[in-house]
C-alpha cells in the first residue's frame, strides 16, 4: 500500500502542501508514509494522489483539498475504495494514452532519493557504460535515433561524436534547462520529477566525449528545480560517483550549476554560453559550433534536459529499443505540454507519429465545452499555428516542418473559436520582440515592426497592404536574423498569414474580428426581443453607457461603450449580444 | 587560401574572416558592425554572401574561409534582405543628416558649415565652402528672401539665425585672392546667354569642370537682374562686378552687348559651341492690363528699375503710384523715394497680410514715408492731354481663398480717383521671346526645360533661370539652376546626359522647442541701418556688415542641426543605395536625450543603430568599459553605466568610439565652438608626440587640423588623437610672441601638456 501525492511546482500550485499535511496526519500511526513525488502531468486534476494498492493497482484520486484528501485517506486505510475525487477511466485514458520515458519516474519516485532512483533502475547505465568506452556509447546513441528536444531537432549522436573528435584541453557537457516558451513545463517536470535521469544523461554524455565538467543552466524561476538538482549532486558526490575517477573507471566529472535570469533568448546555444561565461546574453554566429568552440572555447556538447533525460534508458534498454518506437526520421517519444482549451491539460508524452488529433482529442479529452477546435500552436513563440484541418498531420520533425511551423521545445496550445489567429501572432510577436537581445537589426528592430502593424490590425487600425508588408518582414527576418529565437520569431504570423488569411482580411478591410476577441473590435449591443427592460445592464455598466425606461428596451450608447463585457455578463435573458464589424449592425 | 568568388578565384590571407578577405579583394560587401581587430559580430546582417553547401546566407564576418569554398557575393534574396535590415534601420534612426535651411534652401547652400567655420573665426574657410556652391555670395548675402531662416530651429526659441547676413559677412570678409582650382581643360567649349545669376552661376561651375565658356550678355555690364532690377541701395554695383571679376579670373570670357536674336543667334552658338546654356531672364514688364494702361506717364516696373540702375532715371514728378505688392514694387517706391518723389503711393488688391514682399522691405518703405493703399486695383488711368495724370481705382474685399491659399479680391462696386503724375506697374514680368523662337515654350511663354537636366527640345540647348517653366523666382533660384544645370551639362560633355536628383537624406520632422539642445537664450543678433531720414537721400547701401566680433556672436547660435558625421557616414550611402524604405514600418523611436556634456564625444542615441562597434572596441581593444550594452528588445542601448554622463563613465577620452562609430551616434568634437561637417582632405602623417611614431590621418579643411584619426587602434591615445587640432587651433591663435610655446606642441614637447591626457582634455574645453 503506497501514496505518492503530487508535489511538483504545479501541484504546490494548487494546494499540494495542505493536502500533504492532510494525509501526513491521516497516515500518521498507520505504518504508511505519504511519498512526495514529482508532476506526474495530469495537471487538469491537481492536487493528485496516486494510491497503489497491495496487489499493485492504481488508483488516482484527483482534485484533492485538505478535507477530501483526509477522508479519501481515511477509507482507503479502512480498506474501502471510495468513490469521491477518485479519476476515472476516461479521464485516466490521458495516461494510459501514453508511452513515457522522458518521464518514466516522474510522480512515481521520491526525486530527492537517490535510492528511490537507484532502485528504479538509475545509474544502471552508467556503471555499464563506465565498463566500456565513450565510442560505445555514441554509437547506442547513433542507433536510437534520438534528436534533440529543445526545438531544432538536431541528431544527437552528430554533436556528441563532434564534441568527442573536437580538439581542446578540456570538454563540457551543459546541459540547457532555461526553459522559457510560454505554456512549456517539459523540462521543469522532469528535472522536479526525476532529477537524477538528468544527471546520469549528461555524465554518460560526459563519459562519451571525453569532458570533465557538466553545467547545467537551469532558470532562476525554477526554484524547486535547482533545490532538487542541488540535493541529487550532493547525493552523487556524498555516494562517490563525482569526482575524480569515479568508480575507478578513470573517468571524472563533476557538475556546476547556475542560473539564468530569465532572458529566453538564453535558451539559444550561444547565447546561452556566453551567459555562463559571464557576459551578456547574446548569441554568436554559427559557425564556430559550440561543439568546436564552445563554453570559454573549449569544444562543448549542449543538450536540454528532456533529450538528456532520454539518455539513460536508451543505453539501458539499447538504442533499438528506442529506435523502434516512432516513424523513419523521428524515433523515440516526445513530451508535450498540453495547454489551452483541453479538457485534460498536462504533460504528454507519446511516440512520434501520432497526430495532432490523437493528441488533442484521444489522450486529452477534446475541447473544452466541446466548441469546435480551431487551431493548435505548436513549438511556442517560435512554432507554428497549425489549422483545425491539419489535425491529421503526424507529429514528427519532417511532417511539422512541413507544415511551417516547427516541432520546437514541446509547448502545445489549443485554441477553439473563441481564439483570434491575429492576437495570437500579436502576443507572440510582443513576446520575441520584448526578449530579442537587440544585438541584430531584423530580430531587434524587425520584431518590433512586426508587432506595431499586428497591434495596428487588431485596433482596426490596419492599413491595405499590411498583410503583404508582414509577409516580407517575416520572411526576411526568418532568413537574416543571427539566431534561432529571430530566424523562427516570425513563424505564428507566417503560419497565420498562410492558413488565417480571410481572419486578417476581415480585421484589415471590415475592421472586423471574426472570433469576436480583439476588444477595438468588439461591440455589443441589446436584442430588443430579448431584453425585457430590467435595467441591470444599466446599472453594472461602468460607464453609463446604457439607457432606457424600465420595462422597455435598453440600448448601449457605442460612443460611451469601452467593451468591458459587464452588461453581457448581468443579463439573465441572455439579451446582450457581442458584435465585430459594421455590416452586423 | 585559394577560394572562388562570384566564379573567380582569389586567394585570401590565412588567419581572416572572409569578409575582411573579399574586402582584402577589392569586393563591395556592404556593411556596419564590422571592424578588422574585432571577433565578426554578425549584428547588422548585410555582408550576407551565398556559400555554396549552406542553404541559408551567411554573415560573412562570422565565416572563417576553407580552402576551395565557393561564395556569392549577391543573390535576390540577399539584396532583399539588404534593403529590409537597412529600411528596418532607417525606421528607427531619428536624426537630420543635413540641417533644414540648407535642405530649405533651393541652391543647397551648406549653412551649418559656412556658420560653424565663422563662429570658429575661420572666415577665410568659410567663404571657400560658401564658394562650392554659390559664386555670388555677396549678392546673395544681401538680396536673398533667405528662405532658410523661416526654417531654423532657433526660430522655436528667439528667433532664426541672420544666416543671409553671416553669408554677407564671410563674401565681404574675404580677399580677392581666392579663385577655386579649376579642373584641367577639356577641350569642350560652352556658350551662355546672359549674365545675370543663373548664367554666371552655370559658367562658374562649367569653368571649375574645365569646359571654355563665353557668356553673351545684351547690357553692358554683368548681373542680370541684381545689377539692373535691384536698386543699388540694397546691393552695390561692386558687389557685382567683384564677384564677376572672380569668375572671369577661371577664364570665363564675358561678350557684353551681344542681345540673342539681334546680335547673335541661337542657331550660331549651337554650332559654334558643344552646348548652350539659355539664361536670358525675364525682361517685360507686365502691364496693368486696365483702359490706358499705354499712356505716356505709365511704366513698367522692371523698365523703370532698370533705367534708373543705368542712370537714366525718368523725371517721376511730386505723386507716383506703384501698382503691386511684391519685391519689385518695393524696390520701386523706394527708388521714386529716392528719386525724390513728394507722394509715393503703393497701391495692392489686397491687404499687408497678403503682400508677397519681405516684411522687411515693407517695414522699411513705411518707415521712409511710402503710403499704403490697400483693397484698391486699378480700373483706368485717368488722362490729361495724351498723358496720365491719376488712377481710377476700384474698391476691393477679400472673399474666398484662391489656389494660392491667399484671400481672393473681389470688387465692391465703388470705385475713387487719385491724382498721379508717374504710375509704376511692378505687378510681374515676362520673358521676352526674342533670339529663342526655336524652343518649346509654355502657354505663358516660358522656355520649356526638363526636370533635372534642364535640357530643351533643341538638342544641346539647356535652359535656366527665370526664363524657364514656372517664370520669374528669386535669386537664389536661379543660382541653383546654374549649379545643376552646370552638372547636366558637364554628363552631357562626357557623352551621357544625367539628371541631377535630389539625394535621400533622413530628416527630422514635427521638431519641437522639447527636441533641441537646452541651450542659453542669446537673441539675434541686430543688424546695423542707417536711418530712414539718412538713407532716403541717396542710392548708397545702408545696412552695414556684420563686425568680426557680431557675426562670430550671431554663428555661435547655431544648433548645429545636421549631422556632424555627414561626409563619414556609413549608414547614409548604404540607405541610399538600397533605397531603404520605411513607408509602413514607421512605428515607435527610442528617444534619448542627447548627452553633450563629454568635450570630445558627443553622444546621439537616437542615431545608434546598434553595431556595438563602441562597446566592443571599448572593451576589448581600448581595456574599458566606457559603454555597454543595456535593456533588451528594441530599447536595448549602447550606454554608459546607469545612463551616467559618459564623462563620469571610466572612459579615458582616445575618441576611438567617435572615430569607428558608422553613424553620427558618437561624435567627434573639435576644440572649437563648433563641429561643422566638412569635406575634409585627409593626409596621412607620423605622430610625433612620442618615440612610438604611430601612424595616423590628419583631416584638413583649407589651412586647418580639424581631425586626427589613428589607423589602427593600438595606436590610438588622446594626445594623438586631440592633440594635433588643439595644436593647430593654437598657432592659428597664438601672437608672434608665442611661437615658441607653439613650436613644442608641434614637435611633441610633452611638457606642453604635462605629458598627459588630462591637459589636452582641458584644452579641449576651453
Amino acid at each position: 500500500m503506497r501514496f505518492l501525492l503530487g508535489y511538483g511546482s504545479c501541484g504546490i500550485a494548487a494546494g499540494a502542501a495542505a493536502v500533504a499535511e492532510a494525509l501526513e496526519t491521516a497516515l500518521a500511526g498507520s505504518g504508511h508514509a505519504l511519498e512526495k513525488v514529482g508532476c506526474n502531468g495530469l495537471c487538469f486534476a491537481e492536487p493528485l494522489m496516486q494510491y497503489i494498492d497491495d496487489e499493485g493497482r492504481d488508483h488516482y484520486y484527483g482534485r484533492l483539498d485538505a478535507r477530501s484528501a483526509a477522508s479519501v485517506a481515511a477509507r482507503l486505510l479502512a480498506g474501502e475504495v471510495p468513490e469521491e475525487n477518485l479519476l476515472s477511466e476516461e479521464e485516466l485514458s490521458f495516461l494510459t494514452g501514453q508511452t513515457r520515458i522522458a518521464l518514466r519516474h516522474c510522480g512515481l519516485i521520491d526525486p530527492e532519493s537517490l535510492a528511490a532512483y537507484e532502485g528504479a533502475g538509475g545509474y544502471r547505465a552508467l556503471r555499464a557504460a563506465l565498463s566500456g568506452t565513450g565510442a560505445q556509447v555514441i554509437e547506442q546513441i547513433r542507433i536510437s535515433g534520438l534528436r534533440g528536444r529543445g526545438g531544432a531537432g538536431f541528431p544527437t549522436w552528430r554533436k556528441w561524436q563532434a564534441a568527442s573528435e573536437a580538439k581542446g584541453e578540456k570538454k563540457y557537457v551543459v546541459c540547457n534547462a532555461d526553459e522559457g516558451d510560454p505554456g512549456a513545463f517539459m523540462d521543469r517536470s522532469v528535472l522536479e520529477g526525476d532529477p537524477h535521469s538528468v544527471l546520469e544523461g549528461m555524465m554518460l554524455c560526459g563519459f562519451a566525449i571525453g569532458a570533465c565538467e557538466g553545467l547545467i543552466y537551469v532558470r532562476a524561476e525554477y526554484p524547486l528545480a535547482v533545490r532538487r538538482l542541488r540535493i541529487a549532486i550532493e547525493q552523487l558526490r556524498a555516494a562517490g560517483l563525482l569526482g575524480e575517477n569515479i568508480l575507478g573507471s578513470g573517468f571524472s566529472f563533476d557538475f556546476r550549476m547556475m542560473m539564468g535570469a530569465g532572458a529566453f533568448v538564453c535558451g539559444e546555444g550561444t547565447a546561452l554560453l556566453a551567459s555562463l561565461e559571464g557576459g551578456r546574453g547574446m548569441p554568436r554566429p554559427k559557425p564556430p559550433f559550440p561543439a568546436q568552440s564552445g563554453y570559454h572555447r573549449y569544444p562543448t556538447n549542449i543538450n536540454n534536459v528532456e533529450t538528456f533525460a532520454n539518455v539513460p534508458w536508451i543505453l539501458e534498454n539499447g538504442g533499438a529499443a528506442f529506435a523502434a518506437m516512432g516513424t523513419a526520421d523521428s524515433k523515440g517519444t516526445k513530451v508535450f505540454a498540453m495547454a489551452g482549451k483541453v479538457k485534460r491539460g498536462g504533460l504528454v508524452e507519446v511516440p512520434m507519429g501520432l497526430t495532432l488529433r490523437q493528441i488533442v482529442f484521444d489522450i486529452c479529452g477534446g475541447i473544452r465545452d466541446d466548441r469546435p477546435i480551431k487551431a493548435v500552436q505548436i513549438g511556442g513563440p517560435s512554432g507554428g499555428c497549425l489549422p483545425a484541418s491539419l489535425l491529421d498531420t503526424p507529429i514528427d520533425y519532417a511532417s511539422i516542418g512541413a507544415t511551417g511551423a516547427i516541432m520546437g521545445s514541446g509547448g502545445l496550445v489549443v485554441m477553439d473559436d473563441t481564439a483570434c489567429m491575429v492576437d495570437m501572432a500579436r502576443f507572440f510577436m510582443e513576446f520575441t520582440s520584448k526578449e530579442s537581445c537587440g544585438k541584430c537589426t531584423p530580430c531587434r528592430v524587425g520584431t518590433t515592426r512586426m508587432k506595431e502593424i499586428l497591434d495596428r490590425i487588431c485596433e482596426g487600425k490596419g492599413e491595405p497592404g499590411d498583410m503583404e508588408r508582414l509577409q516580407g518582414l517575416g520572411e526576411s527576418i526568418r532568413d537574416s536574423a543571427l539566431c534561432g529565437l529571430g530566424n523562427s520569431a516570425p513563424n505564428p504570423v507566417l503560419t497565420t498569414l498562410r492558413y488565417f488569411p480571410e481572419e486578417y482580411r476581415a480585421h484589415i478591410q471590415e475592421k472586423r474580428c471574426p472570433a469576436l476577441s480583439c476588444a477595438a473590435l468588439r461591440k455589443y449591443r441589446i436584442d430588443a426581443a430579448k431584453c425585457v427592460g430590467c435595467s441591470l445592464c444599466s446599472r453594472k455598466c461602468p460607464t453609463q453607457a446604457i439607457s432606457g425606461q424600465i420595462k422597455r428596451t435598453y440600448h448601449i450608447d457605442p460612443a460611451k461603450c469601452v467593451a468591458c463585457g459587464a452588461c453581457r455578463k448581468a443579463c439573465r435573458f441572455g439579451a446582450v449580444e457581442l458584435y465585430s464589424g459594421e455590416a452586423a449592425q | 587560401m585559394n577560394i572562388k568568388v562570384d566564379g573567380r578565384d582569389i586567394t585570401i590571407r590565412q588567419g581572416v574572416s572572409l569578409l575582411t578577405g573579399l574586402l582584402e579583394n577589392g569586393f563591395d560587401i556592404p556593411n556596419l558592425c564590422y571592424l578588422p581587430e574585432l571577433e565578426g559580430y554578425g549584428g547588422c546582417g548585410l555582408c550576407l554572401v551565398e556559400i555554396q553547401g549552406m542553404n541559408k546566407p551567411a554573415r560573412a564576418c562570422a565565416i572563417t574561409p576553407w580552402e576551395g569554398m565557393e561564395v556569392q557575393t549577391t543573390s535576390e534574396r540577399i539584396e532583399k534582405s539588404r534593403q529590409v535590415s537597412l529600411g528596418l534601420l532607417l525606421s528607427d534612426h531619428r536624426g537630420d543628416c543635413r540641417p533644414p535651411c540648407r535642405n530649405r534652401c533651393p541652391a543647397n547652400q551648406d549653412c551649418q558649415g559656412y556658420i560653424g567655420l565663422i563662429a570658429d573665426g575661420q572666415f577665410e574657410e568659410a567663404f571657400r565652402l560658401i564658394m562650392e556652391d554659390n559664386p555670388l555670395p555677396g549678392c546673395i548675402g544681401r538680396v536673398c528672401p533667405h528662405p532658410c531662416e523661416e526654417k531654423c530651429r532657433r526660430d522655436l526659441l528667439e528667433g532664426p539665425l541672420a544666416i543671409m547676413q553671416l553669408k554677407r559677412f564671410a563674401a565681404d570678409t574675404a580677399g580677392d585672392a581666392f579663385v577655386p582650382q579649376a579642373a584641367a581643360p577639356t577641350g569642350k567649349r560652352v556658350a551662355v546667354v546672359g549674365a545675370g545669376p543663373a548664367g554666371l552661376t552655370a559658367a562658374y561651375f562649367l569653368a571649375r569642370r574645365g569646359h571654355g565658356v563665353e557668356i553673351f550678355e545684351m547690357m553692358p555690364a554683368p548681373g542680370g537682374m541684381l545689377r539692373y532690377g535691384i536698386p543699388a541701395y540694397r546691393l552695390s554695383k561692386d558687389i557685382v562686378d567683384k564677384e564677376t571679376a572672380r569668375i572671369q579670373k577661371l577664364g570665363v570670357a564675358i561678350h557684353y552687348g551681344r542681345k540673342l536674336g539681334r546680335d547673335v543667334q541661337l542657331e550660331e552658338l549651337r554650332r559654334r559651341f558643344d552646348a548652350v546654356f539659355v539664361a536670358v531672364g525675364a525682361w517685360e514688364s507686365s502691364s496693368l492690363g486696365c483702359a490706358n494702361d499705354t499712356l505716356s506717364g505709365v511704366l513698367g516696373g522692371i523698365d523703370f528699375l532698370r533705367d534708373v540702375a543705368e542712370g537714366r532715371a525718368p523725371s517721376v514728378g511730386e505723386r507716383v503710384a506703384v501698382v503691386g505688392g511684391g519685391n519689385t514694387a518695393m524696390d520701386a517706391v523706394r527708388t521714386c523715394v529716392r528719386l525724390g518723389a513728394r507722394e509715393v503711393c503703393l497701391i495692392y488688391r489686397r491687404t499687408r497680410a497678403e503682400m508677397p514682399a519681405e516684411k522687411i522691405e515693407i517695414e522699411e518703405a513705411e518707415e521712409e514715408g511710402v503710403r499704403f493703399h490697400f483693397l484698391v486695383t486699378p480700373e483706368s488711368v485717368l488722362e490729361q492731354d495724351g498723358r496720365a495724370v491719376g488712377l481710377r481705382l476700384a474698391r476691393m474685399r477679400l472673399g474666398e481663398p484662391d489656389a494660392s491659399g491667399r484671400r481672393r479680391p473681389e470688387p465692391t462696386g465703388e470705385t475713387e480717383d487719385m491724382a498721379f503724375d508717374t504710375i509704376i506697374a511692378a505687378i510681374g514680368q515676362k520673358v521676352r521671346p526674342d533670339g529663342i523662337e526655336a524652343l518649346d515654350k509654355h502657354r505663358w511663354r516660358t522656355i520649356k526645360a526638363a526636370e533635372g537636366t534642364f535640357a530643351t527640345n533643341l538638342e544641346g540647348v539647356f535652359a535656366g533661370g527665370d526664363a524657364i517653366n514656372d517664370g520669374p523666382g528669386i535669386a537664389i533660384s536661379a543660382i541653383a539652376h546654374g549649379k545643376q544645370a552646370a552638372q547636366a551639362i558637364d554628363s552631357y560633355l562626357a557623352g551621357a546626359l544625367k539628371p541631377v536628383v535630389a539625394p535621400f537624406l533622413v530628416e527630422r520632422t514635427n521638431v519641437t522647442r522639447e527636441d533641441l539642445p537646452p541651450v542659453a537664450a542669446v537673441e539675434r543678433t541686430p543688424v546695423q541701418a542707417a536711418p530712414a531720414q539718412a538713407r532716403v537721400k541717396h542710392f548708397e547701401e545702408y545696412v552695414r556688415t556684420y563686425t568680426p566680433e557680431e557675426a562670430i556672436r550671431e554663428a555661435k547660435r547655431c544648433l548645429e542641426c545636421g549631422c556632424c558625421d555627414l561626409y563619414d557616414c556609413r549608414l547614409l550611402p548604404l540607405l541610399q543605395r538600397y533605397d531603404a524604405q520605411a513607408a509602413g514600418i514607421q512605428g515607435r523611436a527610442r528617444k534619448n536625450p542627447p548627452d553633450r556634456s563629454h568635450p570630445a564625444i558627443w553622444r546621439d542615441a537616437n542615431k545608434c543603430v546598434l553595431c556595438g562597434l563602441c562597446v566592443r572596441a571599448c572593451q576589448t581593444l581600448v581595456g574599458k568599459t566606457a559603454l555597454g550594452f543595456e535593456g533588451r528588445g528594441f530599447e536595448t542601448g549602447a550606454q554608459p553605466a546607469f545612463h551616467w554622463p559618459l564623462m563620469e563613465s571610466d572612459c579615458i577620452s582616445c575618441g576611438y568610439c567617435a572615430a569607428i562609430c558608422p553613424t553620427g551616434a558618437l561624435q567627434e568634437r573639435r576644440p572649437f565652438e563648433k563641429t561643422p561637417p566638412l569635406p575634409l582632405e585627409k593626409e596621412e602623417v607620423t605622430c610625433t608626440y612620442c618615440p612610438r611614431g604611430c601612424r595616423y590621418e590628419l583631416h584638413r579643411y583649407g589651412s586647418r587640423v580639424l581631425k586626427a584619426v589613428p589607423l589602427r587602434q593600438a595606436e590610438n591615445c588622446s594626445l594623438g588623437r586631440f592633440g594635433p587640432v588643439v595644436a593647430d587651433e593654437r598657432a592659428h591663435r597664438f601672437a608672434d610672441g608665442e611661437r615658441e610655446a607653439l613650436r613644442k606642441v608641434l614637435t611633441g614637447d610633452l611638457r606642453y601638456f604635462q605629458g598627459d591626457a588630462q591637459a589636452v582634455l582641458q584644452a579641449l574645453s576651453l
